[in-house]
């Protein structure tokens, strides 16, 4: 699964359970819950579920192999303003 | 019949000294954890020297995510919103399915490039100091806020639980003092040590007051259908502006609350990558243990004692254990899990943010001035901050006025316009410093720009349609982010 598409499902899951479709007051219960209110636990349930698999299967690809976000790669780098790691290292 | 310790004191001289004894526990670890220490240094003292393994790691991550907020604040909510606050289990578990995006790899970037506060990897990452400022000044507004909302909660409930006999800033001072003991003597690690002991309790006694509500009051199938005839309001489905509100509240706890320092400094503290992993997968099922069992006796109460005010059901909980019969001696044992697990819940993020805070005004405020201070001289000096801080937060939480609270409650509006630099700098290495800064920048104004309009005079509601004003930030926020991104790619090009 790309980067991309793992994003979209962690927030798109999740607003999923909002009851978009439902308005009003319905008599229908399920395990005391009105339906609408139902729903929306079990994708919440399916949500925990999906981000506990996501980290067994994804774990490797989340951690990523590249060292993104050094000062190099910045269009900032400002050599007298080294990080406060490296003033520590100095110290 | 346990004996009371004032008038209206729900807790007895009893209940007082177990507490007493809990409290004193809580120093007991510190003092294990001063001995466990490492070396006398900024990473053993603020990250346990990165030894959080699975156990601690949960607990202290479980612990930190629940405030005070969990027991009062959500059964309060869901008794004034009912079922439609079923969201507080939604939005806890998207706090998780945030962390699961980040937390990998900042876990492996912090332990190879030792980094100690957030503000270290920002800097590290974009190498732009007004941008490191700017993330560390919203940093500090989110952790002070906390301290001091839980600060003013912990007063209260002291208060009202032992009738009066330990007055508000006593109770304040008292455990503020416990907090700032433990934590300064074995820093992360008493912290993280505590947080286990406070997890459990909070878990259990979540767990617990389900059960015996459950069994009292219950089955939820005939709540419901008295729900349904007596109560109908909270029974519907919510408006399209509940919706909305629905939807926005789960867009910031994602965004804020997983990218609180405090939380982030777990990330850093993990022992392994396989711990925190493991952490992270328990974690995403908490809520439905937790926030949703407290919702859930919420409901129950709106049914079971209908007619409270906005403050009368925020104690919702102690209604429900008064109703059970003060005078029954299991009773009294529960009344103090109860109290136990709320101050369980509200130190645990208290003493959490508190080192964290300290953290972030010894490593990027005071080192960046004093390049030259050894680690050994940060490390007390970060112990110094923690008690100047504590004490700051102690009279502040006495003397401020009504009118300043309700702004400092607009913690998470404003610090939810950080995330999107911690984010986009782990998970987008092409973006560089300034479309972040820029964004941060914007996200902010237009946050004030709501805040104002609302608050200073009446011209907006509270939520614009339904949306936190920090949302609407946050939409600003990463518009510009992009905008100004483009505009970079372009000149490149």
């Amino acid at each position: 699964m790309k980067k991309g598409l793992l994003w979209f499902l962690m927030l798109f899951i999740p607003v999923l359970a909002t009851p978009w479709l439902f308005t009003g007051s319905s008599n229908v219960q399920v395990l005391g819950f009105p339906l609408w209110g139902f729903l929306a636990l079990v994708i919440t349930v399916f949500y925990a579920l999906f981000i506990a698999w996501s980290l067994h299967a994804y774990w490797d690809g989340l951690t990523g192999e590249d060292d993104l976000g050094n000062t190099e790669n910045s269009s900032c780098t400002d050599v007298s303003q080294s990080s406060n790691l490296d003033r520590r290292e100095d110290a | 019949m346990p004996e009371t310790g004032g008038a209206g004191a729900i807790l007895g001289t009893g209940g007082i000294v177990a507490v007493g004894l809990y409290m004193l526990t809580l120093i007991g670890v510190g003092i294990w954890g001063r001995f466990a220490r490492k070396e006398v240094s900024p990473p053993d003292y603020y990250l346990g020297g990165r030894s959080l393994g699975f156990l601690v790691l949960f607990f202290t991550l479980y612990a930190s995510q629940y405030s005070g907020n969990t027991l009062v604040g959500f059964a309060g909510r869901a008794y004034r919103q009912g079922y439609a606050f079923l969201v507080g289990a939604t939005f806890m578990i998207a706090v998780v399915g945030a962390l699961a995006l980040f937390a990998p790899k900042l876990q492996r970037l912090a332990a190879k490039h030792n980094f100690i506060t957030p503000g270290d990897f920002i800097q590290h990452r974009f190498g732009y100091r007004p941008l490191t400022i700017a993330f560390s000044i919203l940093g500090i507004w989110a952790l002070a806020n906390y301290i001091l909302s839980n600060l003013k909660a912990i007063g209260h409930i002291v208060e009202a639980t032992t009738g009066g006999v330990i007055p508000f800033a006593w109770g304040v001072v008292i455990l503020a003092l416990i907090m700032v003991i433990y934590e300064t003597l074995g820093g992360m690690r008493s912290v993280a040590w505590t947080d286990l002991i406070q997890g459990v309790i909070l878990m259990v006694g979540c767990l617990l007051l389900f059960v015996i509500v459950m069994v009292k009051y219950g089955p939820m199938t005939e709540v419901a259908k008295r729900a349904m005839t007596e109560r109908p309001e909270i029974w519907q489905a919510p408006s399209w502006t509940g919706k909305m509100t629905w939807f926005s509240t789960i867009v910031i706890f994602f965004f804020g609350v997983s990218t609180y320092p405090h939380m982030v400094q777990r990330v850093f503290a993990a022992k392994s990558a396989g711990s925190l992993k493991r952490s992270l997968q328990f974690m995403a099922f908490m809520p439905l243990v937790t926030t949703l069992l407290i919702v859930t006796i919420g409901i129950v109460g709106a049914v079971q004692f209908p007619g409270l005010s906005k403050g009368e059901s925020e104690q919702i909980l102690m209604i429900f254990l008064n109703d059970l019969g003060a005078g029954n001696a299991w009773v009294g044992g529960l009344m103090i899990l109860f109290l136990a697990a709320s101050l369980a819940a509200i130190m645990s993020t208290v003493d959490s943010a508190l080192l964290s805070l300290s953290s972030i005004f010894t490593m990027d405020i005071y080192l960046p001035l004093k390049p030259g201070t050894d680690w050994k001289r940060l490390t007390y000096l970060g112990k110094g901050f923690s008690w100047i801080i504590m004490a700051l937060m102690i009279w502040l939480a006495m003397i401020l006025p009504q009118t300043v609270w309700r702004l400092i409650e607009l913690k998470l509006v404003f610090f939810v316009q950080a995330a999107p630099a911690l984010l986009v700098g782990v998970l987008y290495p092409q973006i560089k410093a300034k479309p972040v800064y820029w964004g941060m920048l914007a996200g902010v104004i237009v946050t004030l720009i709501l805040t104002i309009l609302e608050m200073g005079f009446g011209l907006l509601p509270a939520k614009p349609l339904g949306v936190h004003s920090g949302v609407w930030g946050l939409l600003v926020n990463f518009g510009v982010l992009m905008y100004v991104a483009r505009i970079q790619r372009t000149i490149r090009e």
